[in-house]
């Protein structure tokens, strides 16, 4: 059987930094609106993580389509706003923009020169930041949802058509957005209250890494259950062609090896002190999360040019328009 | 270090520059792209360039057979189209010629071999070199060897009126060379209907059909070439149409074609076997009583003996060799006899399968005398060449009687005679030959003939070798000098009959020659003047001239070509001669005639064949690689080689055909598995001869034992020796037909595994 | 008037006229692997009980097409005195989310990157010329018209228009 490649490893290299940004700003706004300057490093880094990894993620999309010169004048080229790849490509721009500023005022050399430009840019840079932080967690959470929404919308494509694929990855774009802040913190962050964080990540790693988990498992046995060709879309990556990409690389690094590293430290089997390992369990659920949407995306066949209605046709058997 | 660079001063007024200059950016690459949103793509070119449609004709004809008219459109000295004609369509393969005539590997200018022969490396010279070189050669070998040592071999690439007798002029007022007999396929056909008829002529009309009941369509393709028609097409409408109109139609071929799909019956057979198949059926009808007494009895000779020799040949017997269950073959015997009018159509692929295949074409000719399917409206006698021959040179002239040189060379047997220096001739007898050079004229010489490396190793044997030819084809590598030829749509020519032979097709000059391509009449003329027989060899005829003299010559034996001048072909593009349908014999059977053979009626008993130590009888002969043969056991699987709609031999090799045609194996489900061999693999099918590479297809259409190599791909052996090109003649033999002197390649054992 | 085409399958002889006539119309550069209309040919049963159903698509031109709903340039348009679906190639930025929104997979992309299928050979149609591919086909087994005229003539057959959510102007017979 054919796999789906028109969007190949570059789409699902967007879909993934879309979804990491998105999840780790959302985590970093969220954590910056709980306790403020506590983690400055963990927001700064947070911030331009989420910022960078979608800004990325845009230019790798510009790298894959045919006319990228064209396709980055927005307003020329994201006119039908009826398509979510044109509501998405607008909630890129906002996310850019929103998780950039955000960035540049949590980080403090950025904000001094912008204080030579105009002083309340800076004195006010945590009004702005609040504000950021709020706007963001709507957009943001519009851009993981949207990385589905674009994919689920689609009818004649079985195996994607489902309020379950943009949940799907959704909750990884989260998993992986708390997965990478919190290596972070168990790598970097200084603050006295670095320990309580890194728990409270840990196990929302663990959650998360559940919730996905839940997910995937709902939806790949609602395809194994619908038509035919979802069945066996879903059956490629269970059983078929790509089932060692899933199996390993989705199910193994990106669920089971980041639970088993937050379960190792939240146990205490781990040694405090082990970078290693919540950076480990970081990495291998960013693999798990690029690999999530690459079998997505190769699994994604066509319903069968042999509908029911062609069949019959060719079938003999008659009926009137 | 970044930091320093921020600090060193990102002032507001530098900001706001940066900025200004990033929205100039962001304005200009609008522009960029504004530049072409502005304008829709119709606007945007010259509409004011004129454009002259020519009338062409596709330049497939003279081997596909066909004469399908064509349009090209052409502006600014480039043709820009080509259509088919409003009323008379062309193929798959006509629509395509704008890519044999563009494509960018077309040869471009005259060139000598630098590397080894074959490696196909060559440099560039001039022209006055490559005339002088062609004319010294023949000069030196001639004087060195004798008029015989030259084999002047221009083929089906030279097709066309305007060459027809100058291609046999040129040699021949140099005192003659030797050249080729009998043909890579059909020739066995209208000597074997000739035996029983008395003439080669004895194949009606397709149109026909439409008065059958049933139409029994034996190994010929129509939906993947255009035999037995004038145009594209017009063969499948008149199977499809019949069939609508309650004609059943029965398809007996190895392979489920395009064709067995639209008829009611296909009937799998193994390749080779056909003539049991039919013996079987004569049995059937006999012992039946089912023949048409009264017509017999009327108009055939040799009914006795006849009857007497087809009782081996019973429906049970049939059944082993061929595959096909008995009653199949019994009930298709039945209806055939008893639903007349109805036609059986000898096709072309087991004319070409088995051992003299000729004998199976006889046995069609007997089955259709057998129940008086002769001279009426819906049936079909035997073989031929539809209504008319064609148009070959007339002795006037070809200069036929300067030539001095009466051996030759069967067309499928150049390799051999070149290594072996001897060479079967028409008659039957063996000739000494010695060749020593070659000159081949739009000659395939290596992918069309049978056993690829035996050619090859001939090749290699001869001094010197010519070729000239549109494209670096497997015989152009070995060539030592190398002239690039014109397109069809680069000069004036006009067709053949097509195989229906009602139409003529005249093809006027669309484009001046491209790159430094000359026209085989220039490279003729040229070489011929070097020699000094210019002007016997009328090297100041143009190509219209050649035609108008050919079609005088010709209409002097053909009265019905009378009318046909060029100045008539040049006004109407199309004419049509001869009787529509044309349906052999009808006076005969009306009793007003009689047959044209000796005993003036149909011979089922033929005393010229029985001169000639050939069976006096159509009778079976096993094929010499078969099934129950101890090869067998090596190679278990037969071959079959139909053609596919794209490829038309091995001369529609463009870019536009490849993408479409992918190069397969056929092969049955059962056979495939027990080699673990699925569809996509690569797989190499081979035997001593050779090995050849293709992708399998895994399919119903062919029956377990058989595969089907569509044949036309070019030959191309990699450093193993295997052929990657997909060629099928590595694997086929150069054995020919006794009767007629045609190839037999569609008869060999080979064995199939991955790569 | 919305035109359509009517493909008669079983006058098709799978030999690919139609598709070549359109290279050539069309000035295709070969290797691309760009064919804007494509004959895929369905072999069942066992032999030697096989059929072979040849099917000759291009663009359906649908009633509700899938691919500009979801065209985010708006490049796509469906054109309202014939209902033929053309792209502008000078918004498309080749994106490709037509491809996926298509139930045909009709939607290709050559070298320009942008989306290339046909347009009913709107140039020829507007000279009252039918489109390439039906003027070449070597049976008579394609048409294109007027969906009222495409309907009447498919009457004469067990034909239908092919069903589908996006409402594909092809009719179809066995």
């Amino acid at each position: 059987m054919q796999l789906q490649t028109t969007w190949g490893w570059l789409v699902a290299v967007y879909l993934f930094l879309g979804g990491l940004g998105a999840g780790s700003f959302i985590t970093t706004a969220a954590l910056y609106l709980a306790t403020r300057e506590r983690f400055k490093r963990t927001v700064r880094f947070g911030a331009w993580a989420g910022a960078v990894a979608i800004a990325l993620g845009a230019l790798v999309l510009l790298a894959d389509v045919g006319k990228p010169l064209r396709a980055i004048v927005l307003f020329r080229s994201f006119v039908n706003l009826n398509s979510w790849m044109a509501r998405g490509a607008w909630l890129l721009f906002a996310a850019i923009l929103i998780d950039g500023l955000f960035a540049v005022f949590s980080t403090e050399l950025l904000t001094a020169w912008l204080a030579r430009l105009w002083l309340p840019l800076a004195s006010r840079r945590n009004l702005w930041r609040t504000v950021l932080a709020i706007l963001a967690l709507p957009v943001n959470l519009g851009v993981a949802l949207y990385t589905g929404i674009l994919l689920g919308v689609l009818p004649f494509r079985p195996f994607w058509h489902s309020w379950l694929l943009p949940a799907l990855f959704t909750a990884s774009a989260l998993d992986t957005g708390v997965g990478l802040v919190a290596g972070y913190v168990a790598w970097r962050e200084d603050s006295a209250y670095t320990e309580k964080l890194h728990t409270a990540l840990e196990g929302t790693v663990m959650a998360l890494v559940a919730v996905e988990a839940a997910v995937l498992t709902w939806f790949l046995s609602t395809m194994q259950g619908g038509p035919l060709d979802a069945a066996r879309s879903a059956q490629l990556l269970t059983a078929g062609q790509i089932s060692p990409l899933f199996w390993v690389g989705v199910v193994g690094l990106g669920l089971a090896v980041p639970f088993l590293m937050a379960l190792s430290q939240l146990s205490g089997v781990a040694k405090r002190s082990a970078v290693a390992v919540p950076l480990v369990g970081a990495v291998s659920c960013l693999i798990g999360g690029w690999m999530l949407r690459f079998v997505v995306l190769s699994a994604g066949l066509r319903a069968s040019l042999s509908s029911p209605s062609l069949l019959q046709i060719l079938a003999g058997v008659r009926f009137w328009p | 270090m970044v930091k320093d660079l921020l600090a060193r001063g990102l002032t507001r007024r530098r900001f706001l520059q940066v900025s200004a200059a990033a929205g100039a950016l962001v304005a200009v690459g609008d522009r960029l792209v504004g530049g072409t949103l502005a304008q829709s793509p119709a606007s945007s070119s010259n509409q004011e360039a004129e454009e002259k449609v020519f009338r062409a004709v596709c330049p497939s004809t003279s081997l596909c057979t066909a004469t399908c008219p064509l349009l090209a459109t052409v502006k600014d000295g480039r043709i820009t189209h080509i259509l088919n004609h409003p009323e008379y369509k062309c193929c798959v393969k006509g629509h395509s010629h704008r890519m044999t005539v563009y494509d960018p590997t077309r040869l471009k200018y005259p060139m000598v071999r630098v590397g080894e022969r074959g490696e196909g490396k060559f440099k560039r010279i001039s022209w006055d070199e490559a005339i002088d070189t062609y004319a010294n050669k023949i000069k030196e070998v001639i004087g060195k060897y004798g008029n015989q040592a030259i084999l002047w071999y221009p083929a089906r690439g030279t097709g066309g009126l305007a060459r027809a007798a100058a291609k046999q002029r040129l040699p021949n007022v140099l005192g003659g060379m030797v050249t080729t007999w009998g043909s890579l396929c059909i020739a066995n056909k209208g000597p074997a209907a000739a035996s029983v008829y008395g003439t080669q002529n004895s194949e009606s009309d397709l149109h026909t059909i439409k008065d059958s009941n049933l139409a029994i369509i034996w190994g010929y393709g129509f939906a993947d070439s255009n035999r037995r028609v004038d145009f594209a097409g017009e063969a499948m409408r008149i199977l499809m149409d019949a069939k609508e109109r309650g004609c059943r139609i029965v398809v007996i071929d190895p392979f489920f074609s395009q064709t067995a799909a639209k008829a009611d019956q296909w009937i799998p057979i193994k390749p080779g076997t056909d003539g049991a198949m039919a013996l079987a059926m004569a049995n059937v009808i006999i012992n039946g009583n089912l023949y048409n007494k009264e017509f017999v009895d009327r108009f055939v000779l040799g009914f006795d003996e006849f009857k007497a020799h087809v009782q081996q040949y019973t429906p049970e017997w049939a059944a082993k060799i061929t595959g096909v269950p008995a009653d199949v073959i019994t009930n298709l015997a039945v209806e055939y006899a008893t639903k007349q009018p109805a036609a059986l159509f000898p096709g072309d692929g087991p004319s070409r399968a088995g051992h003299d295949p000729s004998q199976w074409v006889r046995a069609c000719g007997a089955l259709a005398a057998l129940v008086g399917s002769v001279g009426k409206p819906g049936t079909n006698a035997c073989s031929g060449m539809g209504f008319n021959k064609a148009i070959s040179a007339p002795a006037a002239l070809t200069a036929a009687d300067k030539s001095k040189v009466t051996v030759k060379i069967n067309e499928c047997q150049i390799g051999d005679a070149i290594l072996s220096g001897k060479a079967v001739q028409a008659s039957g007898k063996t000739a000494d030959v010695d060749i020593h050079m070659l000159i081949g004229t739009g000659a395939s010489v290596i992918n069309q003939a049978g056993d690829s490396n035996k050619i090859v190793k001939a090749l290699k044997k001869l001094d010197y070798i010519i070729a000239v030819d549109l494209f670096m084809t497997p015989f152009a590598k070995y060539a030592d000098l190398l002239l690039p030829a014109t397109t069809i749509f680069e000069g004036n020519d006009c067709s053949f009959y097509g195989s229906a032979g009602h139409a003529i097709v005249y093809n006027e000059k669309c484009i001046e020659p491209m790159y430094e391509c000359r026209s085989d009449l220039d490279i003729w003329a040229a070489v011929a003047t070097k020699l000094g027989v210019g002007a016997d060899y009328h090297a100041d005829w143009k190509d219209v001239d050649w035609m108008r003299e050919t079609l005088k010559a010709a209409a002097q034996s053909a009265p019905h070509l009378a009318d046909v001048t060029i100045e008539r072909l040049q006004k109407e593009h199309v004419v049509f001669v001869g009787p529509r349908p044309f349906i052999p014999f009808q006076e005969q059977v009306a009793g007003s005639k009689p047959f044209p053979t000796k005993s003036g009626k149909i011979e089922l008993y033929s005393k010229d064949m029985e001169a000639q130590g050939l069976p006096a009888l159509p009778t079976y002969l096993d094929d010499f690689e078969n099934e129950r043969h101890e090869l067998a056991k090596k190679y278990p699987l037969a071959i079959c080689t139909p053609h596919l709609a794209g490829w038309l031999h091995s001369r529609t090799n463009n870019p536009w055909i490849r993408e479409l045609y992918p190069v397969e194996v056929f092969i049955n489900p059962a056979d495939a598995a027990a080699r673990k061999i699925q569809s996509g693999d690569k797989v190499i099918v081979f035997n001593d001869r050779g090995s050849t590479q293709r992708t399998a297809r895994v399919t119903e259409r062919v029956p377990q034992g058989v595969l089907a190599l569509p044949q036309g791909v070019w030959f191309d052996p990699g450093p193993d020796g295997v052929d990657r090109g997909g060629s099928v003649n590595v694997l086929t033999t150069d054995i020919i037909d006794r009767i007629g002197g045609s190839g037999t390649y569609n008869s060999v054992l080979v064995e199939i595994r991955k790569a | 008037m919305q035109y359509a085409f009517y493909v008669e399958t079983e006058r098709c002889i799978g030999c690919n006229t139609c598709v070549m006539a359109c290279l050539d119309w069309k000035d295709i550069k070969p290797g691309q692997h760009l064919q804007l209309r494509r004959v895929t040919t369905i072999e069942s049963g066992k032999c030697p009980d096989v059929r072979l159903t040849n099917l000759s698509l291009s663009c359906m031109h649908c009633g509700k097409p899938a691919c500009m709903a979801v065209c985010p340039t708006g490049a796509i348009s469906k054109r309202a005195e014939d209902g033929i679906v053309v792209v502008d190639q000078s918004k498309c930025i080749g994106c490709r989310y037509c491809f996926f929104a298509c139930p045909f997979g009709v939607p290709q992309y050559g070298e320009t990157g942008t989306m290339q299928k046909c347009n009913l050979c709107l140039d020829r149609l507007q000279k009252g010329e039918e489109p390439a591919c039906v003027s070449a086909c070597v049976t008579g087994a394609l048409h294109a018209g007027p969906v009222d005229e495409m309907a009447k003539l498919a009457s004469q057959r067990a034909a239908a228009r092919l069903a589908g959510a996006t409402q594909p102007s092809v009719l179809i017979s066995r």
